[in-house]
């Protein structure tokens, strides 16, 4: 079967495009990846990843300039004729800024990308592995072979990722989220420390209502191989770990569904 | 009684922040009468003195004491004024985050200045705007394109859904 093509696309600024390329190109897409000025080269995408990183600077805020990029139109229309597309980290602030997620009024800003937070204060730029549960899995194409509940390992790397919905979007979020942070045992928590940046709803990350375009903070890309995973993490993962330390072969990571989901849905549009 | 003393702080080079905002505002979102655009970093210490010039004078001296405020190397820093403008058509955006508004202001700088009772942090954007049109148009002008971002064609210097504007009329 021919391998979908994914775009990987790189802004001035985006420091992810590498990795993020190499666990789509591990889980079946035919993936490259191209500059945020080179527009003719997205025509042909199955699938585009707005990867992580610090686009221009976080001029403005986070998110903001790339946001009104002639590109961004390009993969506005691309999405609305059913191309997935994937916001991680600043590529989730991005499509905020340009009103991709949540779509509940096309075209609209619904969703702000906030400084983080705790208790209504600062708590600056935050690094670490947290813990994912599956929200509404069958209502995106991205978390469609997870199941309800599910709990993730994965590495969170922002310092504007506290979620602030519009109130338009509030009554959908329960819908529209697709993963929230919670502990190892999948106990969600809107508070510090397990909702570490103040996220409204503990969102971690949310699809648009057609479910082709999600923004999620944490990083996917760094916990698609098994390999990536620390021996700290708790849960069934840290097993699987022991397991490859042991002298086990290296396997696939948590989120090797949501690169498989993303890619089987890809192949609906080649 | 207390008074409001703001204090405006500006980069000495380039600043980045304007050059990409300028670009985006006048090719992006095609607001060409906007000619010139300048940031500048904006701190409202609430101040416990009884006149305003003692207000100042308590802020200055926080100011110049503290390590984190104003970096003096690089940036210029206006007591309860904003820089001199050249020419007229300024007009201004006033940015304030609805939360963290003490973002970057370390609790440190006001130990030994018991009389600043609070101090928020925000944006102060000036606009040089290029036209005949009446002040009240040009200030609409400026909330649909340049303010609140509502959509890749609209607004980029504020995100009303967690920050706060005021837009002004200057010189």
């Amino acid at each position: 079967m021919k391998k979908p093509k994914l775009i990987v696309l790189q802004f001035p600024g985006s420091n992810c495009e590498y990795e993020t390329h190499r666990a789509a190109s591990y889980y079946g897409f035919e993936s490259r990846i191209v500059r945020w000025n080179s527009l003719d080269e997205i025509d042909d995408a199955n699938a585009i990843i707005l990867p992580g990183g610090f686009s221009y600077q976080d001029r403005v805020r986070s998110g903001a300039i790339s946001s009104k990029l002639p590109i961004l139109k390009k993969i506005i229309m691309k999405a609305s004729s059913g191309v997935p597309v994937l916001g991680i980290c600043n590529g989730c602030q991005i499509l905020a800024e340009a009103g991709l997620i949540a779509g509940v009024n096309k075209g609209q800003v619904e969703i702000g990308m906030a400084p983080n937070t705790r208790d209504g204060l600062p708590v600056g730029f935050i690094c670490d592995w947290k813990y994912l549960v599956v929200k509404n899995p069958k209502r995106s194409v991205f978390t469609q072979y997870y199941d309800e509940n599910e709990v993730l390992p994965i590495p969170v790397n922002h310092g504007e990722g506290r979620f602030v919905v519009s109130k338009s979007v509030s009554n959908e979020l329960i819908n529209l989220a697709s993963f929230r942070y919670s502990d190892h045992q999948g106990v969600e928590s809107t508070s510090f420390p397990i909702n570490h940046n103040g996220a409204s709803y503990g969102l971690a990350a949310i699809s648009n209502v057609d479910g082709n375009v999600m923004g999620m903070m944490p990083h996917p890309e760094r916990a698609a191989r098994l390999r990536q995973i620390p021996v700290s993490i708790s849960g069934e993962w840290r097993e699987k770990k022991r397991q490859l330390l042991s002298g086990g072969s290296d396997g696939v990571g948590p989120s090797e569904k949501l690169f498989v989901g993303m890619r089987d849905a890809a192949r609906e549009t080649q | 009684m207390s008074h409001v003393i703001n204090v405006f702080i500006s980069l000495q080079q380039t600043d980045l922040h304007c050059v990409s905002a300028l670009e985006a505002l006048r090719y992006s979102i095609g607001f060409t009468e906007l000619t010139q655009l300048r940031r500048l970093r904006k701190i409202s210490f609430m101040v416990d003195v009884d006149n305003k010039p003692g207000a100042i004078d308590c802020v200055k001296r926080c100011v110049n004491e503290s390590f984190d405020l104003v970096n003096p190397n690089k940036e210029t820093v206006y007591f309860d004024e904003l820089p001199e403008l050249p020419g007229t058509g300024w007009y201004g955006i006033q940015v304030t985050a609805n939360e963290a508004p003490l973002r970057s202001v370390s609790s440190l700088s006001f130990a030994s200045h018991p009389k600043i009772i609070s101090a928020e942090q925000g944006l102060q954007w000036l606009l040089k705007i290029d036209s005949s049109d009446s002040s009240e148009q040009v200030m609409t002008k400026i909330d649909t394109f340049c303010g609140p971002t509502t959509s890749v064609n609209r607004g980029l210097l504020v995100n009303s859904l967690f920050e706060t504007y005021l837009i002004q009329s200057i010189s």
